[in-house]
C-alpha cells in the first residue's frame, strides 16, 4: 500500500529550480510576456495560436523545466482534449460535412471548432505554466518591490504563488487528519467521492479564515505603512529588458486592435 | 516482544539515504500511558505518523494487535489508533459538534443508536453537553481541541495518540484533559502522547520514550527518568519543577505535590 511521503518546499510549489536563460530573466519581463501571451491566444487568428502554444513549449524545454512543464500541460491538456473532442467532435450537433473516425461518426466543424478553443488554452497555459516554472514567487515579489509597486498591488500579483505552498501543506495535513479517523481514501472511486466533502471543507473554511488572520497579520506589520519597500537583493534587470517590456506593452493595444480588425 | 502495539527495529526516512528514525523498538501494552519526549526535530512527530499508518517502515516491523501494519490500510487502522492532531480545525469539517464527533463511528458503519450511544459516551468525558448543535469552529481553540479528542473517544480505538494536546489549555481543561487520559487507561486502552511539558508527562504518563536524533536514547518508567539526570539531559528536557524541589529538598522523586508532601511529611512532623 503506497501512503505519500512528505515533500520538499521546492515540490509544493510550481517553481522548477534551474539557471537557464529563462530563470535568469528579470520577473517582470516574464510577467510582461505572459501578459502579451494572454492577449496573443484571443486576439490573434486561431492559427496563429498554435505555432504559440508550440514556441512555448520549445522555449520550456530549453529552459530545463522540460520534464515538469510537459508533464503538467500534458496532465491539464489530455483531459481537456478528450473532453472537447467528444463535446464538440461528437455529442454537439453542428451543421455541414461529417467525418469517420475509427468508427466514430464526427463533425468536421465540431473538430476545427475544438482545435480552435484549445489551441488558445495551449497558448495561455503555456505561456503561463512557463512563468511558474522559471519564476519563485519571492523573486517576483521583489521585482514588484524594485519597480516600486505598491506593497498592496505586488501582494495581489504575487500572492496566488505566495499562497501556493501553504496551500498545500495544509491540504496534506487535512488529508492526513481525515485519514487518521478512518476515512477511506484509497478505496473505490464512489468512496472517495463521498469523502471529498470531508477535505474539501476545511481547507475552504480555513482558507477563509486565514484571509481576515493574514490580514491582520500584514496590517500588524506595518505592511502599508510606507508607498513602497526598499529592496536589497532585487532581481538583475538590463536596460535591453526594459526595452523589451516596453516593446511588448506598446505591441499589446496593436495586436487588439488587429484582433478586433481581424473579427471584423 | 508483544503489546497492543509493537516496533521492532524500525527505520523511517523520508529520503530513504538519511533516516530520520533508526533501530526503534518498543511495545505498548494496554492501560499503558506513554510520554514520547525529545528536542524539536528529535523525530517525535514522524513517529506518531507511523503509528497510525500515515507513514511506513522504511525497515523493521510495526504491528498492530497482532496484525503487521504493512496489511493494514490507514483506515483500518484507525480502527485501533485515534489521533488528536496539534491543529484540531484540519479534521473539523461538520456543522455541529454532535456531527463532527460521530463522523468517526459513521464510518466504522455503527448502527444510528450505536452512534448516538457512542456521542454522549463522549461528550460525557470531555464536557461538551452545552455546545453539541454548535458549529465546532465557533468555538474556542481549547474547547475544538476536546471535540477533536471526543471524535477519537467515539470511535473507541484501542490506543489514542495525542500530539501536544495538553498545549495552551487553562488549569481547568489541563485537569479535565488529564480525567480523560485517566479514565482511558482504567478503561486497559492506552495513550501514546507526545509532549513537551513535563509537569505535564509526569503527572499523567507511566513511561517515557525519549528520541534523540532518530534513535530511541530512553525507555524507562517516568519516575526512573526523571530520577536520572543524565537521561533527561540526553534527550534535551528540563525535570519537572515538582521533581527538581523534591530533589532539592532531598528528597526522592516526587512526581505530584502530594507525593512531595507526604515524603516531606515525616520530617515536618519532627520539626526537621
Amino acid at each position: 500500500m503506497a501512503v505519500a511521503r512528505p515533500q520538499g518546499a521546492d515540490h509544493a510549489l510550481l517553481y522548477v529550480p534551474g539557471r537557464s536563460f529563462l530563470h535568469r530573466l528579470n520577473p517582470l519581463t516574464k510577467l510582461t510576456l505572459v501578459l502579451w501571451c494572454a492577449v496573443a491566444a484571443f486576439a490573434l487568428p486561431p492559427e496563429g495560436t498554435i505555432p504559440l502554444a508550440l514556441l512555448s513549449i520549445l522555449i520550456g524545454s530549453f529552459a530545463g523545466a522540460g520534464r515538469v512543464f510537459a508533464r503538467r500541460l500534458a496532465l491539464t491538456l489530455l483531459p481537456l482534449s478528450v473532453a472537447l473532442f467528444v463535446v464538440h467532435g461528437m455529442l454537439v450537433d453542428h451543421a455541414g460535412a461529417r467525418a469517420s473516425l475509427l468508427g466514430l461518426d464526427l463533425s468536421r466543424e465540431g473538430l476545427a471548432y475544438m482545435v480552435r478553443i484549445l489551441g488558445r488554452i495551449a497558448a495561455l497555459l503555456s505561456g503561463s505554466l512557463l512563468f511558474v516554472c522559471t519564476t519563485h514567487p519571492s523573486r517576483l515579489l521583489k521585482a514588484l518591490d524594485a519597480h516600486r509597486f505598491s506593497p498592496g498591488a505586488a501582494y495581489v500579483i504575487a500572492s496566488p504563488l505566495l499562497l501556493l505552498e501553504p496551500f498545500t501543506q495544509r491540504a496534506k495535513a487535512i488529508r492526513e487528519a481525515q485519514m487518521a479517523r478512518g476515512l477511506d481514501l484509497e478505496g473505490s472511486f464512489m468512496t472517495r467521492v463521498k469523502a471529498f466533502p470531508a477535505l474539501l471543507m476545511p481547507l475552504v473554511t480555513l482558507a477563509l479564515a486565514d484571509i481576515d488572520h493574514r490580514a491582520q497579520v500584514l496590517d500588524g506589520r506595518g505592511f502599508r505603512a510606507m508607498p513602497h519597500r526598499t529592496v536589497l537583493d532585487a532581481p538583475a534587470d538590463s536596460r535591453q529588458q526594459r526595452a523589451v517590456r516596453w516593446a511588448v506593452l506598446v505591441s499589446i493595444p496593436v495586436l487588439i486592435a488587429g484582433g478586433v480588425l481581424w473579427h471584423l | 516482544m508483544t503489546g497492543l502495539l509493537t516496533l521492532d527495529a524500525v527505520r523511517f526516512g523520508y529520503d530513504p539515504e538519511r533516516p530520520v528514525l533508526e533501530d526503534i523498538s518498543f511495545a505498548v501494552q494496554h492501560g499503558e500511558v506513554v510520554a514520547v519526549v525529545g528536542r524539536n526535530g528529535a523525530g517525535k512527530s514522524t513517529m506518531l505518523r507511523l503509528l497510525n499508518g500515515l507513514l511506513r517502515p522504511d525497515a523493521g516491523r510495526l504491528t498492530i494487535a497482532g496484525r503487521d501494519s504493512a496489511d493494514l490500510k490507514v483506515s483500518e487502522i484507525a480502527a485501533h489508533i485515534g489521533t488528536v492532531f496539534q491543529a484540531p480545525e484540519q479534521q473539523i469539517f461538520n456543522a455541529t459538534v454532535r456531527s463532527e464527533i460521530g463522523f468517526g463511528p459513521a464510518q466504522q458503519g455503527l448502527a444510528p443508536r450505536e452512534q448516538a450511544a457512542r456521542i454522549d459516551e463522549a461528550v460525557a468525558r470531555t464536557g461538551l453537553e452545552g455546545v453539541l448543535d454548535t458549529h465546532p469552529l465557533d468555538l474556542d481553540a481549547a474547547m475544538r481541541r476536546f471535540v477533536a479528542v471526543a471524535s477519537v473517544i467515539a470511535c473507541r480505538p484501542d490506543l489514542m495518540l495525542l500530539d501536544e494536546a495538553q498545549r495552551g489549555l487553562d488549569a481547568t481543561r489541563r485537569a479535565t484533559l488529564g480525567g480523560i487520559i485517566a479514565d482511558w487507561k482504567a478503561s486497559g486502552r492506552a495513550i501514546v502522547l507526545v509532549c513537551h511539558d513535563m509537569d505535564f508527562v509526569a503527572a499523567h504518563a507511566d513511561r517515557v520514550l525519549g528520541l534523540a536524533a532518530g534513535r530511541l536514547a530512553v525507555d524507562a518508567p517516568v519516575r526512573d527518568f526523571f530520577a536520572d539526570a543524565a537521561a533527561t539531559r540526553a534527550v534535551s528536557v528540563e525535570q519537572p519543577g515538582i521533581v527538581a524541589l523534591a530533589q532539592a529538598l532531598g528528597q526522592p522523586v516526587a512526581l505530584s505535590a502530594s507525593e512531595l508532601v507526604t515524603g516531606l511529611a515525616p520530617r515536618l512532623k519532627g520539626g526537621a
